[in-house]
């Protein structure tokens, strides 16, 4: 076991750090040069220059990346191009300056670390993924083993028809439909923003609808499949109560594609979780991601990139021990 | 058990919803959110930033000699703040008397050897907050509630470019890094904190004026207008600024909101590159391109309520605006003859020019880019246009390498026209057009060297304004308008054109 984890966890390396060239080079590559949007107005190409040697980006794309790697090897992500360690970040677009030089105030004081940036927010997008999780756990097992049990009646083409149907709906325009019913005309609960847990709601909510179909779908196709095996009819002969064959028999041997797809679908919940807090505003590591492109703050790209692309890695290691776990017969190898 | 089960969730489910319908209730009466659509630096360093976002905040901490509202009946109304009076001794020097019995917010006297202090540490070519001085100036105590201001040269803009500055403790001017970090203002709000992208103030009880009754202030950045919306619409702030049109009936529906339109200082110009071909010395061809655009148009069609039409270089929020009588009006048949004069009939041997616009910074700036395309190109001009993001325009604007035109507003919070006139169009400061031309120069310089009010106004009317529209280094397309919508439930809030608010006259009902 030991041996498989250490070999998953190196070949999860060479993924990170084949995704870091990645977003590395691309993010150079796009329209945008931060130094320039530092300098400002008055600014000389000897400036730009200047700032361009300040940040490391005169050197080749090729020595920029080991200097990178270098440095992220020693747990230092690097600094924010435009975020002030107390909070704030200048949009560089009207920063104005009198002179030739083209001096501004930004590279006077202290940057933010991209750490920092991301652990200050790291606990707010784990409580909204974590409950968009739980709410689609719940939900699409509930609605999942209904429609399993009750396979071919009504219930079963209810389920289905509200499976297609949130499948369908963008999760952006779900989010805004929510925040005007739900906030605007009911004020039932609040949306934009984050002061406490009562904000969580509705974009978990929102985030867990992206899921919620899949799953149920699988949970559903698993456990027709379990439920017509034979051992089930013997637990069902020996009198065994429908809730336990249910619970404890078939919904375990269901859960293993369950399992697979969960740990497919962390991919896609980080990646939804930057559109609905995008949309909600939530503080968290999505929309620090994408006012952070929108700014060609590199660094911080970089740095949520490399952090996702590493906790993407660490659950699907999970995901396969706990294969085992589930079901004995599955060998790590 | 499946009865007690299902009894506990609902009971949950139940307390839940009353808990956070409470907490859904909005800010309180003690608290005013606003969200506003430009973001801060984080350097608290007045002298560090000529950034609108920051300017708003610091509005609130700090206090400058006057106020300047630039309302459009009376654009250079100045309103006492720190300074009572002011007295031109010469063409070079300028006494301001202070006012007295003001204290910053560590509890330290305001005098002259603060004003004298704060003024010499703007005057630095290197910091961005010398923008506001436009020239060396030496600051001077004469006594404790006087100061002398003296320029190195006869400049115009003297008056509202040091009544602009923001007034810092000679201390902490000592110390920059504590005056990045913690702003010690003289006004009726005391920074707190900076709570990620939320500037936190609370009242100073202090102030030499009646404290106000709003105990704390949260100025929200937030960039996106559809977000200002919801979080407005949802309760979660009571005000958000910079909306567009289209958002004003959905606010209006509610019934909860007063939506305030209001002419603001920021002209939107159709820059040319002027250094490079063709548009380098062919002032004909510029004006061609100018009388090819139905600006009334453009401004009543897509602006909508989101702008105004102006008819000079400078919006009428500045001091010395005057329309200028041959402002080219739309007239296609001039366009084609001036195009004729320039060398290129019916746009014959212009190469392919790069029009760069940006999506999302200005209201309907794509639409109206695509239309001012679509009109060039009716008169054979072949125009590429090129609409970007933001941050990849913003990164194009102050390179002039980069395409043949390109779009850009200019906010200045002051009422003085120098401030946009020479940052655009004189020589070496022309930081978007690049021009440099010894006509515009020359007309640039006799007003700003021109201290009498009343021949300045002169000079700009008759002689400044119409050379800028004879050269025509960029074309003026219109004023934006602020769209602010407040919840009813504030009194007092007024949405000014310079792009602040007085928050120290709100009050709110809950």
């Amino acid at each position: 076991m030991l041996l498989y984890i250490l070999k998953r966890v190196a070949q999860g390396v060479a993924v990170v750090i084949g995704v870091m060239m990645v977003i590395f080079f691309i993010i150079r590559v796009i329209p945008g040069d931060p130094a320039r949007m530092i300098a400002g107005p008055s600014s000389t190409p000897e400036r730009i220059a200047e700032i361009h040697k300040g940040l490391g980006l005169d050197k080749p794309i090729v020595v920029q990346f080991l200097h990178y790697l270098v440095r992220v090897v020693k747990g230092d992500l690097g600094q924010s191009i435009f975020r002030a360690k107390g909070g704030g970040t200048t949009t560089g677009r009207h920063i104005h300056s009198a002179s030739d030089t083209g001096r501004t105030g930004i590279e006077d004081f202290e940057k933010a670390a991209v750490m920092d940036l991301i652990l200050e927010r790291l606990p707010l997008t784990l409580m909204l993924t974590g409950m968009a999780v739980l709410i689609a756990i719940l939900t699409a097992g509930f609605l999942g083993i209904l429609s399993a049990v009750k396979h071919d009646t009504m219930w079963d083409r209810i389920v289905t028809l509200i499976s297609i149907v949130t499948q369908a709906a963008p999760n952006f325009w779900v989010g805004i439909v929510f925040i005007l019913i739900v906030a605007v005309h009911l004020k039932l609960i609040p949306a934009m923003g984050y002061k406490n847990f009562a904000y969580v709601i509705l974009p978990a909510f929102t985030l867990s609808l992206s899921m919620i179909p899949t799953w149920l779908r699988i949970i559903r196709l698993g456990l027709i499949d379990v439920l017509s095996k034979s051992f089930i009819s013997g637990l069902k002969a020996r009198g065994i109560r429908w809730d336990v064959i249910l619970f404890k028999h078939a919904l375990r041997s269901a859960a293993i594609p369950f399992v697979t797809v969960l740990s497919v679908h962390m991919g896609y919940l980080l990646g939804g979780a930057i559109i609905v807090e995008f949309v909600f505003d939530f503080p968290g590591l999505g929309l620090l991601t994408i006012v952070s492109v929108l700014q060609r703050d590199f660094t911080v790209v970089q740095g949520i990139v490399i952090f996702f692309a590493s906790i993407f890695v660490l659950i699907n290691i999970l995901m396969d021990v706990l294969y085992v776990y589930l079901d004995p017969r599955i060998s790590l190898e | 058990m499946k009865r007690n089960v299902v009894i506990l969730l609902t009971a949950i489910t139940i307390v839940s919803l009353i808990g956070t319908n409470a907490l859904a209730a909005g800010p309180g009466k003690d608290t005013f959110v606003i969200a506003t659509s430009e973001a801060i630096s984080g350097n608290w360093d007045p002298t560090s930033h000529a950034m609108l976002g920051q300017l708003i905040v610091e509005d609130a901490f700090y206090e400058t000699f006057y106020k300047t509202p630039c309302y459009t009946d009376d654009p250079g109304k100045l309103i006492s703040v720190l300074a009572l009076s002011h007295n031109q001794i010469d063409d070079l020097t300028m006494d301001f008397k202070l006012r007295q019995g003001v204290k910053f917010h560590d509890g330290s006297e305001f005098d002259a050897v603060d004003a004298a202090a704060t003024i010499n540490y703007y005057n630095d070519p290197n910091k961005p907050g010398y923008f506001w001085l436009q020239a060396p100036y030496t600051a001077t105590v004469v006594d404790k509630y006087t100061v002398r201001v003296k320029s190195s040269r006869p400049n115009a803009m003297m008056l509202y470019g040091l009544g602009f500055l923001r007034m810092m403790s000679s201390d902490d001017i000592k110390n920059p890094k504590l005056l990045a970090e913690k702003p010690n203002g003289t006004g009726p709000y005391k920074f707190v904190n900076q709570d990620r992208d939320t500037s936190v103030l609370v009242v100073n009880e202090s102030w030499w004026q009646e404290p106000p009754k709003v105990k704390n202030v949260h100025i929200r950045y937030i960039g996106d207008v559809n977000t200002r919306l919801l979080g407005l619409l949802s309760g979660e702030y009571d005000a958000a600024e910079r909306l567009n049109p289209d958002q004003i009936p959905i606010v209006e529906k509610k019934g909860e909101f007063n939506v305030q339109i209001v002419k603001g200082v920021e002209p939107v110009f159709i820059h040319f590159r002027c250094a490079t071909p063709p548009f380098k010395d062919n002032p004909t061809l510029r004006r061609a391109l100018a009388y090819a655009i139905d600006r009334e148009s453009i401004v009543k069609g897509i602006f909508g309520v989101a702008g105004y039409p102006i008819y000079a270089h400078i919006p009428p929020t500045k001091i010395h605006y005057a329309d200028v009588a041959d402002f080219p009006k739309y007239d296609p048949k001039m366009a084609r003859q001036l195009l004729k004069e320039a060398g290129y009939p019916d746009g014959k041997g212009l190469p392919e020019l790069i029009f760069n616009a940006p999506v999302g910074r200005y209201p309907k700036d794509k639409e109206w880019a695509t239309y001012v395309t679509a009109q060039w190109r009716a008169l054979g001009i072949p125009v590429k246009l090129i609409i970007g993001d933001p941050a990849s325009w913003s990164d194009k604007l102050y390179n002039p390498k980069e395409g043949h035109i390109i779009v850009c507003g200019w906010t200045v919070a002051t009422p003085d026209p120098d401030a946009i006139l020479f940052s655009m169009w004189r020589s070496k400061m022309a930081s978007i057009t690049f021009v440099s031309d010894p006509v515009i120069d020359a007309a640039l310089d006799k007003e700003n060297s021109t201290i009498d009010f009343q021949k300045r106004k002169e000079i700009m009317a008759k002689e400044t304004l119409p050379t800028l529209v004879k050269q025509m280094p960029s074309i003026p397309l219109a004023g934006h308008n602020y769209i602010t919508a407040v919840n009813k439930r504030v009194k007092g809030f007024e949405q000014l054109p310079n792009g602040n608010f007085d928050l120290w006259k709100i009050e709110k009902t809950n």
